[in-house]
């Protein structure tokens, strides 16, 4: 699966764009990002318990906020494009 | 005064040439706060709606609010007010920089202008010293050389703001200039300082804010600076990319208008013109606007080629409007062309539009190479896209028609639904078939098509301060008049509306109270904000401003991909539950009891 | 040692923030002309640079005041006694860096007093352009040249 990186989530990844290995669902994806990626990361994916997504952390499945879809139990397919990026703003 | 009030108002009269003081408006100043509000107070106290934009009966009112030049956080704000020669509707643009704070510290809170001059002049304010002077000097000379030249001439101390030759020349989407790169950007508010012929106001101040309760406002002070330091958008994410760190995930969430809205709003080159790319291959410095905490201003320098050039931005807005809206991916003539604004004094947002409509008119062969100069107008070709630029900016050939704005030129040759604008006014960069919300936000804006009047692309994609799914239409008429009373009060105090990204109600309320010394409530205090909306609006009805609406574009075709795909905007299920909310009946006309509850 | 304040020009953002709060912390009032630290802005050169009193080990300030109205007090600040201070501006003209500046409303010469020993200008800068250090503990330049060694040839990296 696709899975890109944005903003300084890519000093974390050293890439900008990942052809990842398929994981079912968001909680098992954001758990293997996290080691291949390492802690940085991990700190922005997940609260430290590990349950749920973290607050700084927007994680879009095909353009599609996954807290308008399951949350961390948001199911994947192989085709799906995963867009992870730290929370921002602008305008 | 005690109370972040300077109490006097400089009033000019251009066409007879005097110069008086009078005292601040204080009854309307507790009503209409300051800048944005009590400018739009003063202005619909004294002008007829129906007057002609660029006549002589139009006042321009340069107006701070109570906070602007204090320490409260992002202070550098103040309001440029004034009928709207784009929209013919209430035209407020608030600018940041340093210009505003100098004002009160010369002793002001605004300055109106009346009337026309016969000859080009400038204002100049030292302290007590106010005196208009010749500018035939200065006529015709861009931004950046009337800056540096009142600055040689005046001191380097003094603050400007100014129009560049656009404004002379009456582009109707000429802004107000401040510090070379900060803008009182849209509705062409510059072009009535044309008209005017008002080339610059300089001003330099030695005077002290004084506030009502300063150990209690300090204390406000440091929390709001605490809290934005400690957000990740405020604190973090603008310092570092600036607002085009947008780019992406506007993107990627399906909303980026591609091509004039043409071919959707999915760009797969947007990543090379985005905040990344500028900060790891232009970004020089970040810069900061008066009392700034954020850092959202970039310096960038395009170092080589045929677009070398070096200046300010571009902001997110621009980035789309000479980026995806055109076709384009080339990030050093998306500069280029963001500086020429800067440089020639007009609104990039607007330009890039009105140059992606006559794309794409020239593509439909409604434009010819006749019309044109000769010159093929294609998505995609950067070279051509910056030479637009040029040419509107010093108003030569093809230049002179794009300088009216996409809906005339497109209205002109035949085909005005495809001009992506609002009440004339072109919607910025966010597709409003993506983002529900946004769409009804553009369709009831009080200046025509905009995103800082209630910015709803913050809950719709950013999550802040709550997530809303963008592709509903629930609930968005109620956040979205929330954000948008909101978002007055704020512009009305004199800071940065990006501090809304990490600061509610409370923070803005108590730095409001402990400077005026107001005992109110927040309720009470954000009514002000549905009092400025309210009268915006009634001066628009008044002015005869067509009604509410989208362009058909986003009302009838379907986006053809990304995660948004087959939506259109559903604007009629959302606009009467807006109106109702409102307290205006089915027309969107305010009722008489809310303008009784209001005071109006 | 104990701690000074430390300017990093590179992070300054032109905000004046440090003015805004020095003025408030003095005079209760907003006025960056009555501060104790101003930021010059250079644009053509992109960076601006906070300018302020730096507390010299020997002060010509304090040498050249004819009424002894200026002295280091315990935290290491070169401070007025406006008590005694007759408003002959000698101070002025003798600081080789321009550090003392003259408020009008007040009629009185002012410089900074290191705020009692936590400088405003210090606690509300919002990029780190100015702290309030003890130069010995920061090291922040030496740090940075010695952190690049780590990288390449700790153990770390070497892993």
């Amino acid at each position: 699966m696709t899975v890109k990186f944005f903003a300084y989530l890519r000093e974390y990844t050293n890439c900008k764009i990942v052809d990842f290995p398929y994981q079912e669902d968001i909680r098992k994806l954001t758990q293997a990002l996290s080691e291949t990626y390492g802690n940085r990361l991990r700190e922005k994916l997940l609260t430290p318990d590990g349950t749920d997504l973290g607050e700084e952390i927007i994680i879009l499945v095909n353009g599609r906020h996954v807290e308008h879809l399951g949350g961390i139990d948001t199911k994947l397919l192989p085709t799906d494009t995963v867009s992870i990026f730290p929370v921002v703003a602008g305008g | 005064m005690m109370n972040g009030y300077m109490g006097t108002i400089i009033r000019v009269d251009l066409s007879k040439g005097t110069i008086k003081k009078e005292p601040l408006n204080m009854e309307a100043a507790k009503d209409f706060v300051g800048a944005r509000g009590l400018g739009t107070k003063y202005f619909c106290d004294e002008v007829d709606p129906k007057i002609d934009p660029l006549g002589p009966d139009n006042n321009l009112i340069f107006m701070t609010g109570p906070l602007t030049g204090t320490a409260a956080a992002c202070s550098g704000r103040f309001e440029v007010v004034a009928k709207a020669p784009l929209t013919g509707t209430i035209g407020a643009a608030n600018s940041g920089g340093h210009f505003g704070p100098e004002l009160k510290y010369a002793g002001y809170d605004g300055i109106i202008f009346e009337g026309v001059s016969d000859h080009p002049v400038y204002l100049y304010i030292n302290d007590d010293e106010v005196e208009l002077r010749d500018a035939s000097g200065l006529w015709g000379k861009t931004v950046y050389e009337t800056t540096d030249e009142l600055n040689r001439i005046c001191g380097q101390s003094f603050r400007v703001s100014c129009i560049g030759p656009t404004g002379e020349n009456l582009c109707l989407y000429a802004g107000v200039m401040n510090d070379k790169h900060r803008a009182a950007g849209r509705g062409g508010l510059g072009a009535v300082m044309g008209s005017k012929k008002l080339k610059a106001v300089v001003v330099k101040g030695t005077k002290s804010i004084y506030v009502a309760r300063p150990e209690k406002f300090m204390e406000a002070i440091e929390n709001a600076r605490t809290t934005l330091k400690a957000h990740p958008v405020t604190g973090t994410g603008l310092a570092a990319y600036g607002t085009e760190i947008l780019v992406n995930i506007i993107n990627e969430s399906g909303g980026l208008p591609l091509r004039n809205g043409r071919d959707g709003a999915v760009y797969e080159k947007a990543d090379n013109i985005s905040g990344e790319t500028l900060t790891e291959k232009y970004l020089i410095r970040n810069k900061g606007c008066f009392g700034c905490c954020i850092g959202c201003g970039r310096v960038v320098d395009i170092p080589s080629g045929p677009f070398k050039s070096r200046g300010e931005g571009p902001e997110y807005e621009a980035g789309w409007s000479f980026g995806a809206d055109c076709g384009i991916d080339d990030l050093e003539a998306v500069c280029k062309a963001n500086f020429l604004c800067n440089e020639y004094g007009f609104d990039p947002i607007t330009l890039g539009a009105t140059i992606a409509c006559a794309m794409e008119l020239f593509e439909e062969g409604y434009l010819t190479e006749e019309d044109t100069g000769g010159i093929p107008v294609r998505f995609g070709d950067a070279a051509t896209m910056v030479k637009l630029a040029e040419m509107t900016g010093k108003n030569e050939g093809f230049g002179k028609q794009l300088a009216m704005g996409s809906y005339r030129l497109a209205e002109k040759y035949g085909h005005p639904e495809l001009s992506m604008s609002v009440k004339k006014q072109e919607m910025p960069a966010y597709d409003g078939r993506a983002l529900q919300g946004i769409g009804l936000e553009y369709a009831t804006s009080n200046r025509g098509g905009c995103h800082v009047r209630g910015y709803m692309t913050s809950p719709e994609v950013l999550g802040l301060p709550v997530k809303m799914d963008p592709l509903v239409t629930e609930g968005k008429a109620s956040m979205l008049k929330t954000f948008q009373d909101l978002t007055a009060l704020i512009d009305s105090t004199g800071v940065c509306l990006f501090t809304s990204f990490a600061l509610g109600l409370p923070e803005f309320a108590a730095q409001y109270r402990e400077a005026v010394g107001s005992d109110e409530s927040d309720a009470e205090i954000l009514l002000k904000g549905e009092r400025v909306w309210n009268l915006e609006k009634k001066f628009n009805i008044a002015a005869g401003v067509e009604k509410d609406t989208l362009p058909p574009r986003l009302l009838r075709e379907q986006l053809p991909d990304g995660p948004a795909q087959g939506k259109v905007n559903e604007l009629h299920t959302m606009l009467q539950e807006y109106y109702q909310l409102r307290g205006w009946d089915t027309e969107g006309i305010p009722t008489p009891e809310k303008d009784r509850e209001l005071g109006l | 040692m104990g701690k000074q304040l430390m300017i990093k020009p590179e992070k300054c953002i032109g905000c004046r923030t440090c003015e805004l709060v020095c003025s408030f912390g003095h005079d209760q009032a907003f006025n960056p002309r009555n501060a104790n630290v101003t930021v010059m802005a250079y644009e053509e050169a992109a960076i601006n640079i906070p300018v302020m009193c730096l507390q010299c080990e020997d002060p010509c300030c304090l040498e050249v005041c004819p009424v002894g109205a200026i002295s280091r007090n315990e935290i290491g600040a070169v401070v007025m006694d406006h008590a005694k201070c007759i408003g002959c501006k000698m101070c002025m003209n003798a600081c080789p860096l321009g550090n003392i500046s003259f408020n009008k409303e007040k009629k009185q010469v002012h410089k900074c007093d290191l705020c009692g020993g936590e400088p405003k200008c210090a606690k509300f800068c919002p990029t780190g352009a100015i702290t309030f250090e003890d130069p010995d503990e920061g090291m922040d330049r030496k740090r940075a040249v010695a952190d690049r060694f780590k990288d390449v040839f700790g153990e770390e990296a070497k892993a």
